[in-house]
């Protein structure tokens, strides 16, 4: 019996002589859109645009728009989970899941349940096929998990994130709120999301438990903030404006939430976010890391980003940044081209139109017929170009009803712009494409400030009572020392090792990653967010920085979750020190003595191969950025003799002479010894001179002035008899006052940026310390001790780095705690006197020839992070001052 | 898809609720026959496919340009249909023992289409309805979506998980920073 009516027919009859013969639901679903919803707002989604960079990014996030639920006020949140709805009893995993398939392992690592979502996470380990970075990639798996429910419904996703390390793809999977009473569930993966297809497991099945969350779990609670219109903000100037609107301090940082909210404008109908866009900095301006980021469209006015960040490296307001924003504009635009009556994979049709949309030119270069495998879909990948403001472009086959996006690649440095259209069968003859979106660059940046909840600077610091020593499985931990204050907590602690640590360079997969917490007695936790070290094979000395902790809390233990330098499993695993802290001593505490570096020989930051380049090679320009005003002088005559220049060695002048001449922070002033002994400031325009009264002394010894940053007064070391002691004058030469005085030798470092305090040495029995004074109080503490040895050292400007010399060499250390790094062996013959850049970026020295060949000192330029070494030719001489 | 949906999703994404009012017009009766042969209740479809266009409406400036809109309207109106007729519980599930299943309608279907006889074609049709008012929500849906939508296996497999219109990546991942900030340097180097 041959059809005479397919399957459709037949239903649209039964359908239709059971329906009315007019159907008019247009006033109805009209009436719903004025009553209901507000025009055009959508429920939570997340933006699409982002497609195209699918094809060239590791980590995905994708959602579906269908599914996710309305927005939501949540109350807590939860590291790696985000934020969730602690209002009500919270469900986890009741048990940690793995299995294994074809040579490949899931673990379910972790579940969180509350009343809006199902968060899972997850990771797959095996032999999944290599993914070119530059290949379309067009053969992924493209299903997503499911949740199947004991019912037999099934739950799909609402939004997911993932990425992959050495361990495996790591997936974050979000569902839709379980019932309270359903507490198993099936995790169904049709393949592995975003993998390539081939070997990927099919059709997983992971049974799942969940059980009420201990009462333990961290859930930290989240605030609303509030953000004021900035003043003087026009309304209608800009229409992205930045808020924050929640904030929860995490152990490691902070959650924060920010919104970009803007007013329609008919030029553009979407807004996106890419990644690369948001900053956050300190007060500082150093960047802020941050862990991880999430935005999302809630409606067509606005955007939120949620951001995970650590913890910032200097204390005060910190700045969100958004430096430019996607608009979707509507699309307009066609693009004709002909593949022919048999196109072949592999092909490449030269194309060059321009394709012209709301005054922003594409020109579409060629296209090419790609199909990656025998498969993988067949695609049409149209290969781009646009001045840099074109962000994304996509095209669709109109005519071709089978037809689809099939991704692409932003205009990026880092890749091919392109945009491809996916077919079931590759088209032939004459195509009429049409240009179906297209984002552009809007330059910020937007800004919005805000200020952490920190910690009263005038908190007493606390200290452990005595070092605490513990063993366990062969390993013996000391922590030295632990000091918490209101600009951070430091512990300093030594590991001995039963066995060598492990040395293997790079990466290992089987390593312990150590985390390291202090233990609160409110049960709360805070993790170190730096840590540096030094050692040798089976002894290594750690100092740890934890976020400044309030006098409300007190860490009772130090936690450490395994000994770096092991393999997992391998050693102590979370083990606990109790630590008990005591009010530290108000002032001069004994340090313990730093160690003294032995180092092996090619670990500095500059080698002599480097070295030799940089004297073999023509003068190079300085940097960009680098530059400013420089003082400096020689001492080939007895009464010495000064000069100014720009750092390159241009506008060279001379100021007669004197030694140590010191650069005011404006540049017009200058305060240096003169013949007569005595301190002298003239100024540079005007050209006078004054002496600063008793200063001009007999056997009386005046060495370099510094400036205070604000510029209103004058430090210096005095050295007489066989004393030096520091001083400090007004700039105008009056109030000239010992500040620290001693029979031993005090010396002057450097001002503290707010010209409130001051840094000096303090050299006794060989050994120097390192002080820091509030001028006002006359409060003093004891920072560091240098290794004995130490015959040069210079501060940074902000007190935070100090570099030191010795018969070894050149090192840097922080001040906060001492950990020293070799910038330069001590063959090499590189000296003082040490500066460092007014931006603290830099370090000025000098060269002075080797041992068979000495010179007249040049000056030389080390940036000590990226060990960048500039030898100048010009001036010759000691330089005694940097002005920017 | 047509140009004239194009046109029509563009309107719209304009603002001018006009678009919206073509694709009304175009395609509400099919809608209407999707949810009805889901729902089994007329006045439930009516709302089931207002709603869907309600939704469109609010979604549009998320829909991608490139894909036809009819599938997707009419596998949105399916799954609504579906999620509605689960709600009411309107339906008799034949217990163990009937012979009635979804295997049972699709034979019948196919009978329907070569039967030449009108009075036969009618029972026939008759027959089909009945035997799809003792099938579940699910089932019916499975059938519409089969025979009616003309959907392939695997799409109404993918229908049934997921909806691949929205994927966002991102350069970063907590893990790989977590990683780079807390992994120590053990060399002074």
């Amino acid at each position: 019996m041959s059809p005479i009516r397919d399957h459709t027919r037949v239903l649209d009859d039964i359908s239709q002589e059971r329906l009315p013969h007019e159907t008019n639901l247009l006033p109805g679903i009209l009436n719903r859109i004025e009553k209901g919803s507000p025009p055009m707002k959508s429920a939570t989604q997340l933006r699409r645009v982002a497609l195209p960079l699918a094809l060239i990014l590791l980590f995905v996030l994708f959602a579906l728009p269908a599914t996710v639920s309305a927005l939501k006020q949540f109350f807590g949140y939860i590291p790696g989970v985000g934020p969730v709805d602690a209002t009500a009893p919270l469900r986890v995993l009741a048990e940690p899941v793995s299995g294994s398939r074809d040579g490949f392992a899931i673990t379910v690592e972790s579940a969180l349940l509350d009343s809006a979502q199902t968060v899972i996470q997850y990771r797959i380990a095996g032999p999944f096929p290599a993914r070119g970075e530059q290949g379309p990639n067009a053969n992924l798996c493209q299903e997503y998990p499911g949740l199947r429910l004991a019912n037999g419904a099934t739950l799909n996703i609402t939004r997911a994130e993932s990425g992959d390390d050495a361990s495996g793809i790591h997936t974050k999977v979000v569902f839709p709120a379980l019932p309270a009473g359903q507490n198993q569930g099936t995790l169904v993966l049709p393949c592995v999301t975003g993998q390539l297809l081939g070997e990927n497991p099919r059709n997983w099945e992971i049974p799942l438990r969940f059980a009420p969350a201990p009462p333990d779990l961290p859930v930290y609670p989240v605030q609303d903030l509030s953000t004021p219109l900035p003043a003087g903000k026009t309304p209608g100037a800009d229409p992205f404006n930045l808020e924050l609107e929640q904030m929860a301090e995490i152990p490691d940082g902070y959650y924060l939430k920010a919104r970009l909210r803007w007013t329609s404008v008919p030029a553009f109908y979407g807004v996106d976010l890419f990644p690369d866009a948001v900053r956050v900095l300190d007060s500082a301006g150093q960047s802020v890391p941050i862990g991880d980021m999430t935005s999302e469209s809630a409606d067509g006015q606005s955007l939120s980003v949620a951001l995970k960040i650590g913890a910032p490296a200097n204390p005060g307001p910190l700045r969100v940044v958004v430096d430019y924003v996607a608009l979707q504009i509507p699309p307009e635009g066609k693009l004709s081209l002909d593949v022919g009556k048999n196109p072949r994979p592999g092909q490449t049709w030269e194309v060059n139109q321009d394709v012209i949309a709301r005054g922003y030119t594409l020109r579409v270069l060629s296209a090419e017929y790609v199909q990656e495998a025998p498969t993988a879909p067949v695609m049409l990948m149209l290969h781009l170009q646009a001045k840099p403001e074109v962000l994304l472009a996509g095209f669709a086959d109109d005519e071709t009803a089978t037809s689809r996006p099939g991704g692409g690649a932003p205009n990026s440095p880092q890749a091919k712009f392109r945009s491809a259209i996916l077919y079931e069968q590759f088209p032939k003859g004459k195509l009429n494409l049409t240009l179906s979106s297209l984002s552009v660059r809007r330059d910020g940046p937007w800004a919005v400030s805000w200020t952490p909840p920190g910690v009263d600077p005038s908190t007493p610091p606390r200290q452990i009572a005595t070092p605490v020593t513990d063993s366990r499985a062969g390993f013996t931990l000391t922590v030295k020392s632990a000091r918490l204050e209101a600009s951070g907590s430091i512990v300093t602690y030594a590991i001995r090792s039963p066995y060598p640590f492990d040395a293997r360079p790079g990466m290992a997969t089987d390593a312990c990653l150590q985390i390291t917490k202090l233990r609160l007695a409110s049960g709360r936790e805070k993790i170190s967010y730096n840590r540096e070290g030094v050692g040798d094979d089976d002894e290594m000395e750690y100092t740890e920085t934890f976020p400044p902790l309030p006098p409300t809390e007190t860490p009772i233990s130090l936690v450490i979750s395994c000994v770096s330098g092991t393999k997992i499993q391998q050693g102590p695993q979370n083990w606990e020190i109790p630590l008990r802290f005591v009010a530290a001593l108000p002032s001069t505490p004994t340090p313990l003595p730093s160690p003294t570096p032995t180092l092996p020989p090619g670990k500095a930051c500059l080698s002599r191969a480097a070295m030799e380049t940089a004297l073999n090679s023509p003068p190079l320009p300085l940097p960009a950025g680098l530059g400013g005003q420089i003082a400096f002088w020689n001492a080939n005559s007895a009464t010495g003799a000064m000069f100014i220049s720009k750092l390159d060695g241009s506008a060279p002048a001379s100021l007669g002479a004197g030694l140590f001449p010191g650069l005011s922070p404006d540049g017009k002033q200058v305060v240096y010894r003169g013949p007569d002994n005595g301190l002298h400031v003239r100024s540079l325009p005007a050209g006078t001179d004054f002496l600063i009264p008793d200063t001009a002394l007999p056997k009386v010894y005046n060495n370099l002035p510094v400036w205070s940053p604000d510029g209103k007064q004058i430090a210096f070391s005095r050295f007489a008899g066989d004393d030096s002691d520091v001083y400090i004058v007004h700039a105008d030469g009056s109030n000239l006052d010992p500040v620290a005085i001693g029979p031993e030798q005090q010396s002057f470092l450097g001002w503290a940026a707010d010209s409130r305090s001051i840094f000096f040495s303090v050299y006794a029995a060989g050994i120097h310390h390192i002080f820091w004074q509030e001028l006002q109080t006359g409060q003093k503490r004891e920072i560091l001790v240098l290794p004995p040895g130490t015959t040069l050292f210079s501060l940074s400007p902000d007190g935070k780095r100090l570099v030191y010399g010795n018969d070894q060499g050149l090192f840097l250390t922080g001040t906060a705690h001492f950990a020293p790094t070799l910038l330069l062996g001590g063959a090499l013959k590189l000296g003082g006197p040490l500066l460092w850049s007014p931006d603290g970026q830099w370090l000025a020295l000098s060269y002075a020839g080797d041992a068979d060949n000495p010179r007249q000192a040049r000056l030389a330029l080390l940036q000590p992070d990226t060990c960048q070494f500039i030898l100048l030719q010009t001036p010759a001489g000691s330089i005694s001052s940097w002005s920017p | 898809m047509f140009m004239d949906d194009l046109q029509a999703i563009r309107r719209l994404k304009s603002g001018d609720v006009g678009g919206l009012e073509i694709l009304v017009t175009r395609y509400q009766r099919k809608a209407v026959q999707t949810a009805f042969l889901i729902t089994h209740d007329e006045q439930l479809a009516d709302e089931v496919v207002q709603e869907t266009f309600v939704r469109l409406y609010q979604h549009i400036r998320h829909f991608d340009e490139a894909r036809p809109l009819a599938p997707y309207l009419l596998r949105s109106v399916a799954n609504a249909a579906l999620n509605a007729a689960k709600k009411t519980r309107r339906w008799v599930q034949i217990g163990a023992g009937s012979d009635t299943d979804a295997e049972t309608v699709a034979e019948l279907l196919t009978e329907a289409t070569g039967v030449e006889d009108q009075a036969e074609y009618n029972g026939l049709r008759e027959r089909i309805f009945k035997a799809m008012q003792s099938l579940s929500p699910r089932q019916r849906a499975v059938i519409v979506q089969r025979y009616y939508l003309g959907m392939s296996e695997k799409e109404m497999a993918e229908n049934a998980s997921v909806a691949p219109g929205t994927i966002k990546w991102l350069l970063n991942s907590a893990r790989e920073n977590l990683r780079n900030l807390l992994h120590p340097e053990r060399s002074p180097e």
